[in-house]
Formats: C-alpha cells, sequence, structure tokens
C-alpha cells in the first residue's frame, strides 16, 4: 500500500470515528415535517398577502369611465395644454371632416383641465365660421379619445368666436361672482363644464392688461346665440 | 439479501438498520460530522416517502446516492462549507493527532464527488463499478476522480 493510500485510509477512518450516530428516523420523520410546515405557512402567508395587496391594487387602480375622469378632473382654471395632448388631438380627432367645411379644420385650442381635454378645430372664411369639438381623457399616461362618450354633453361645452381685437383672455362670471377661465387660441375660446353654468352668467372678454373689453351675457337654450358662437359643436 | 453488492427486496427499516451507520460515516466524511445526520434524514425521508427504496434493485446503492445528493445540495454555500471544513479539521485533529494537519486539509480540500469516491474505495473496499453505480457516474469518471484525489494528496505529502 502506497503512502497515499494509507493516508487516503487514515483519514477516512478519522472520518468515520467522528461520524454521529444514525439518526433516529421517526423523529427526524416529525423534525422534518415540523420544518417543512414553517415554508409551508411561510408560503401560504405571502399569497394570501399578495392576494389581497393584488384585490387593492386592482380596486385602486380599476379603469374608471370617461365621466368618471372628467368629473374628477375639471377644475375652474384650465391648465396649459401638454405638448402630448395637442400631438394626441391632431392624431385622434385632427382627421375627422367637418360636414359642411371643405378642407382640414386646423387645431384651434385645447381646454385641459386634470385628465380631462376638448380640442377645438375651427376654420373661418367668407361663408362663416366652421367648428368641431373632440373630447380627450388621459387613462393609464395616454391621451385617447373621449369616444362616443360626449362628456360634454352632460355639463356642456362652451365654444365662441372672437371678433374684437386684444382679447387675450375670456372669462365665465356667475351670478355669485366666482369665475370659470376659459382657453382662448386661434380666434375662439373653449370652456367645458360638469354641470352647466347658470344661464344667467357672464361672458367676460379682457386684454393683456387684464382689462374687461365687453361683457356679454350668457343666452338660455331657445334664444338667439350669440353671433360669435361657432356654426357647428 | 446482499448479492456482490447489490441488495434488493428490503423493507426501509431493514435497509436503514443495516446500513445506517455507514450511511452516516459515508455523509460525515462529505458535509462533516455536524451535517451528517441531518442530511441522512432528509435523504431517508425522501426514499420513504417516495416508495423508491421498497422497490429499487439495488438498495443499498440508492441510499448512498441519495444522501450524496442531499449532501451535494448542502455543500453549495461556499462559506458553509469552508467552516465546517475548519471544523470538523478541528474534530479530527483532536480526535486523532497522528493525522498530519496538512493531509487533513488536503483530504477536506478534495470536491464531494472526490471525497465520496476516496471514502467507498478505501473504507468501504467498494470496486470502481460499484462505486460508479452508487454515485451515478460512469466507471472512467470514478477512476478519474480516485486518480486526482491520489495526485493531490500525494503533491502534499511530497513538500
Amino acid at each position: 500500500m502506497s503512502n497515499v493510500d494509507q493516508e487516503f485510509h487514515a483519514m477516512m477512518s478519522a472520518l468515520s470515528d467522528i461520524s454521529p450516530d444514525k439518526p433516529d428516523l421517526e423523529t427526524s420523520a416529525a423534525s422534518l415535517g415540523r420544518r417543512r410546515s414553517t415554508p409551508l405557512l411561510v408560503t401560504v402567508s405571502v399569497f394570501i398577502v399578495v392576494l389581497v395587496v393584488g384585490t387593492l391594487i386592482s380596486v385602486i387602480t380599476a379603469p374608471k369611465s370617461i365621466a368618471e375622469i372628467v368629473a374628477a378632473s375639471w377644475t375652474p382654471i384650465p391648465s396649459q395644454a401638454e405638448p402630448g395632448l395637442v400631438e394626441a388631438a391632431e392624431l385622434v380627432c385632427g382627421a375627422d371632416k367637418h360636414r359642411t367645411y371643405s378642407g382640414t379644420l386646423p387645431l384651434a385650442v385645447i381646454d385641459q383641465r386634470g385628465d380631462a381635454a376638448v380640442a377645438v378645430f375651427a376654420a373661418f372664411d367668407s361663408e362663416g365660421s366652421y367648428g368641431r369639438t373632440c373630447n380627450l381623457v388621459r387613462i393609464n399616461s395616454e391621451w385617447v379619445s373621449g369616444g362616443d362618450v360626449d362628456f360634454a354633453m352632460d355639463g356642456g361645452n362652451l365654444t365662441g368666436t372672437i371678433s374684437q381685437e386684444g382679447v387675450v383672455g375670456v372669462l365665465l362670471e356667475r351670478p355669485d361672482g366666482t369665475m370659470i377661465t376659459a382657453s382662448v387660441g386661434g380666434g375662439v375660446y373653449l370652456f367645458w363644464f360638469v354641470e352647466p353654468p347658470p344661464w344667467d352668467s357672464t361672458i367676460v372678454l379682457l386684454d393683456a392688461d387684464g382689462i374687461v373689453i365687453s361683457r356679454e351675457p350668457l343666452l338660455s337654450p331657445g334664444e338667439e346665440p350669440p353671433p360669435s358662437s361657432l356654426l357647428e359643436n | 439479501m446482499t448479492i456482490d453488492g447489490t441488495t434488493t427486496g428490503q423493507t426501509e427499516a431493514e435497509c436503514y438498520e443495516k446500513y445506517g451507520d455507514d450511511l452516516v460515516r459515508f455523509t460525515t466524511a462529505i458535509v462533516g460530522p455536524s451535517d451528517a445526520q441531518d442530511v441522512v434524514s432528509q435523504a431517508m425521508v425522501k426514499l420513504v416517502s417516495s416508495g423508491a427504496l421498497r422497490s429499487a434493485e439495488n438498495q443499498r446503492a440508492l441510499m448512498y446516492r441519495t444522501a450524496f445528493n442531499e449532501a451535494k445540495s448542502l455543500q453549495r454555500s461556499a462559506v458553509r462549507r469552508k467552516l465546517r471544513e475548519r471544523k470538523t479539521a478541528k474534530e479530527i485533529a483532536v480526535h486523532d493527532p497522528d493525522i498530519r494537519p496538512d493531509v487533513v486539509h488536503a483530504v477536506l480540500r478534495l470536491s464531494p464527488r472526490q471525497r465520496a469516491c476516496v471514502w467507498l474505495a478505501y473504507w468501504a473496499d467498494l470496486r470502481t463499478t460499484d462505486i460508479a453505480e452508487y454515485l451515478d457516474i460512469s466507471d472512467g469518471s470514478v477512476k478519474q476522480h480516485l486518480s486526482r484525489a491520489r495526485k493531490n494528496l500525494k503533491e502534499v505529502l511530497d513538500e
């Protein structure tokens, strides 16, 4: 037997000498069963927690209806239309043809309030003015068409052409004195409402210094539309 | 019944009664004395719950193979392995001070498969073909493992 073989044998003998007794299998099986129940308990607990959290998240992030988004978004003062919104409006609504206008209506103004917006495409020629509105909502960070659900129908939107020079701001003054600010652009002003404004409100036109240029009463349905109103919405 | 290292037809309890002690010694050579019992327990619980042992053609080989696989799973953490080797080396030094510490370390540093081959060859006196069956590797691999293990130890002894 070589030196190496002897050493190996001695080592294996030493390892065998220090080895413990064989375990009692009944005790081992019981303890292993206990050990296994802990991971099982943890797994079940984690599963339940994930389920509960998942349900909560799905409830919180459940898709809202367009009407809910619109209602939650409305503010009396609009925000500046985001570039992404302008692009979306052109993409989603820009190609739609006007019923009587032969050309493509350019985007005149967008009124964004929170996650909802109304865009007005408008053009003017010798025959008169042409306008078309388009609703957009932001769902999952993306602006999409408000579709057939015309949220403006619930409260209505209000558009008008601006014929007077120097008008840069338009307000709607309610009888109680509170103001709603319009978005202005392309010779058009635009509001949208969740609830219709009282008909005895007033449209106030302002110049760049905030000085009132003119005040026009808001006409109730059935009355002659103001000359500045767009022909079609 | 044992025919040329092949066993069959025994109940699990009989198998364990007969080979349990050797199985713990074999496992001690791979994972050290502190984890050997756990490894053997895990292996036996697996074998009993699956019913594989009762129907195995070579029950002893299956017991060693399963224990070896359990031992390998335990060996995977390098840090834990080093701690185990240190602890085992200390125990051997206390128990058998005649064995050179460098030999102890050289053997403990062998891979689990090399150590398993060495134990089965030098302690259990099994032939390479039997070792191959016990560890589920080829006869050539067993020879290679033994050759490398001898070479490693020879280098230590020659220094």
